[in-house]
């Protein structure tokens, strides 16, 4: 186990290291920098661009020195701690990135605990009671789930209160609250607005979790071990739920680590349309804009999440099943 | 000659009477099981033979109320279970679901399955799949039950109980599962055991193994067994009573030594002559039983086996042939008795 897990920590050192130089150089890949968009942005808004101050800002962001100069900087200020500074926000990219991860995070595992919730049960009862009308209600609902597009949802939901209710639905709070302090009020206002990107981030997920679940419950159901678990005499609640569900949920649950990076990025094109206050929209901006240092330093951060829940998720899957050994 | 077939009613474990399982398919009605009858003698094995999809392992799962619903469906019969101190049970009249049934179920009647490899729970070690059938029926707690279990492991003559009872399925050697597959079955000591293709898995030295313990264990619980098989050999090791199976139906009931060597159905007949027997030559060696399986969709008027019966008459194309039961107890179902 601990060979196993040494041996795991230098790939994935390898992996990362892999990733920084191929993300870098593909954020770069684009002609110019952001220098020369914000350029293009100031003439188009008709000001006077002076060269004198674009060269020492060129000169002050190092972006006048070669590419592989600008990246043995940024990766070993990274081992400081140091992310470097955001050109478009003019702020460091830890304090942007951190400034916009609570509400990540907390949007991301309540989404993720509603579709678990939701999905696994529906998933159950639906491999169960196969054919039913409960069944086909859960298919054709699932169906629904996985060919709508998050951000059409959003929308047709934000249209649809406005009109009816005259509510806005968009954002985290309400016009009030924006910038008050953390109040009693205020973590209501939360709850009430928080429920929308759960069922619209959730939807998807959880269509797919049930068609998962169901399609692993209906292959043990089958089985010889469930008919030798009830030739026992347990009760059928405890059949179902000890002999085929224990064994139908295991790539489910192994698979929870590869939340791990959706947890920090959230749902972009879906936070863009209920303009949340989370980290997908700012990554998008940041390539948008060549923000390099803030995009790089972003993509790195997901890309450590992704090895890390990979890595949870095959430990996960030697705990819960004794046939994996890990070696 | 035929004492081991229960003249009294005393002597009767289990009686099915009039059995039709029937699987509702999308392609028709499949009648897995037609109108069986079977009595288990207290304390004997009684070998059910027959081809494949004959409906012997039909006929277990019945009896265990462990048929799939839908697409199967029990449409008729009784089937009487006696227990020894207490009244009459019709098994039939329990709903499957229910507490009457699953306390029979583990507790008086259990069933040994016939692949080793997927009829036990991969992610239990073989100690917990045990107790977990032990909890239960009797009041105990897991460590009451963990001594239990390896004291069924020994039983089953399992090395090293006490550190196996830990062991998971896959650690084992299909011998040994199949073992431990008979310890959790003998758990809670049953009355009635099905034992449904129990040695067909297993490589030929282990099966004598097996069959052996199942000798061994039968003598020491008394234990009635219900011995599903298509292998001869093993009724002819095993079995006290032999019933053999048609397309659904009982076509012979004798005790093992006169169904040998007297056999009456032409069906029993051609078995028999299909196994192959070594010092014999030339082309009485092995002589299979002529034609297919009638097609198990179709609904067949007169005697079934009449298509591959090479004493047919006229009357076995039309006539459904009766049961003919002599006075000692034998049973066979055909025109050439009647």
């Amino acid at each position: 186990m601990a060979n196993y897990l040494t041996k795991r920590l230098i790939y994935m050192l390898i992996t990362l290291f892999g990733i920084s130089i191929i993300s870098f150089t593909v954020i770069q890949l684009p002609p110019g920098d952001y220098l020369t968009s914000y350029i293009t942005e100031l003439q188009a808004s008709g000001t006077v661009v002076d060269e004198a101050q674009i060269a020492s800002l060129r000169q002050r962001y190092g972006l006048d020195k070669p590419i592989y100069v600008q990246y043995f900087k940024w990766i070993t200020g990274i081992f400081r701690g140091d992310f470097g500074r955001s050109f478009e926000w003019n702020e460091s990219v830890r304090v942007l990135i951190s400034e916009r991860l609570p509400m990540t995070i907390a949007i991301s595992l309540l989404t993720l605990v509603f579709t678990y919730v939701l999905a696994i049960p529906i998933g159950i009862y639906s491999a169960v009671r196969q054919y039913s009308f409960g069944d086909y209600l859960a298919i054709f609902i699932g169906f629904i789930g996985i060919s709508i597009p998050g951000f059409l949802l959003a929308l047709v939901l934000m249209f649809a209160f406005y009109h009816m209710f005259g509510i806005s639905i968009g954002g985290l709070f309400s016009a009030a609250f924006e910038d008050a302090p953390w109040s009693w009020a205020k973590f209501k206002d939360l709850v009430d607005h928080l429920w929308v990107p759960m069922i619209v981030v959730g939807m998807s997920g959880t269509a797919g979790l049930i068609r998962t679940m169901r399609a692993t419950t209906l292959d043990e159901l089958g089985k010889d071990y469930v008919k030798m678990a009830r030739s026992k005499g347990l009760p059928e609640w405890k059949v179902i739920l000890k002999h085929p569900v224990r064994v139908a949920i295991n790539p489910i649950v192994s698979t929870v680590g590869w939340e791990l990076p959706r947890i920090v990025s959230g749902t972009t094109i879906v936070a863009v349309v209920l303009s949340l206050p989370i980290t997908g929209p700012l990554l998008l901006q940041a390539l948008l804009s060549q923000d390099m240092y803030l995009a790089g330093s972003f993509i790195m951060m997901l890309s450590v999440l992704t090895v890390i829940g990979t890595l949870i998720s095959d430990i996960l899957l030697a705990v819960i099943d004794p046939r994996i050994r890990l070696e | 000659m035929v004492d081991s077939v229960a003249k009294n009613r005393e002597d009767i474990l289990l009686e099915v009477k009039g059995l039709k399982t029937y699987f509702h398919t999308e392609y028709g009605v499949v009648r897995a099981v037609n109108g069986v009858d079977i009595t288990f003698p207290r304390g004997k094995v009684v070998g059910v033979v027959g081809e494949s999809g004959c409906g012997k392992s039909v006929t277990a799962l019945s009896i265990m109320q462990l048929v799939s619903q839908p697409p199967g469906k029990i449409e008729a019969g009784t089937i009487m279970y006696y227990p020894e101190d207490e009244a009459p049970i019709d098994i039939l009249s329990l709903n499957p679901k229910e507490r009457k049934m699953r306390e029979l179920r583990g507790k008086e009647l259990a069933m040994i399955f016939q692949e080793p490899m997927t009829s036990l729970n991969p992610i239990y070690t073989v100690g917990d799949q045990i107790i977990e059938k032990v909890q239960v029926h009797f009041p105990m707690d897991r460590n009451e039950a963990k001594e239990y279990a390896i004291d069924m492991l020994n039983k089953v003559g399992i090395p090293d109980p006490a550190q196996r009872v830990d062991e998971y399925p896959h650690q084992m050697s299909g011998g040994m599962r199949q073992r431990a597959m008979i310890a959790i079955a003998l758990a809670c000591d049953p009355r009635f055991l099905i034992a449904d293709e129990p040695t067909t898995a297993l490589d030929v030295t282990v099966q004598a193994q097996i069959l052996i313990l199942m000798q061994d264990l039968q003598q020491e619980f008394g234990t009635s067994i219900m011995l599903v098989t298509h292998d001869l050999g093993v009724v002819g090791e095993m079995a006290d009573v032999v019933a053999v199976m048609y397309m659904g139906k009982v076509v012979e009931y004798a005790d093992v030594q006169t169904l040998f060597y007297e056999p009456r159905h032409p069906y029993t007949r051609g078995l028999l002559r299909s196994i192959p027997l070594i010092g014999q030559s030339g082309a009485r060696w092995l002589s299979p039983i002529e034609g297919m399986l009638p097609d198990p969709y179709d609904q067949i008027i007169g005697c079934s086996f009449a298509a591959r019966c090479p004493h047919r008459t006229e009357q076995c194309q039309h006539e459904t042939p009766p049961w003919l039961e002599s006075e000692d107890g034998r049973g066979v179902r055909c025109w050439l008795y009647a």
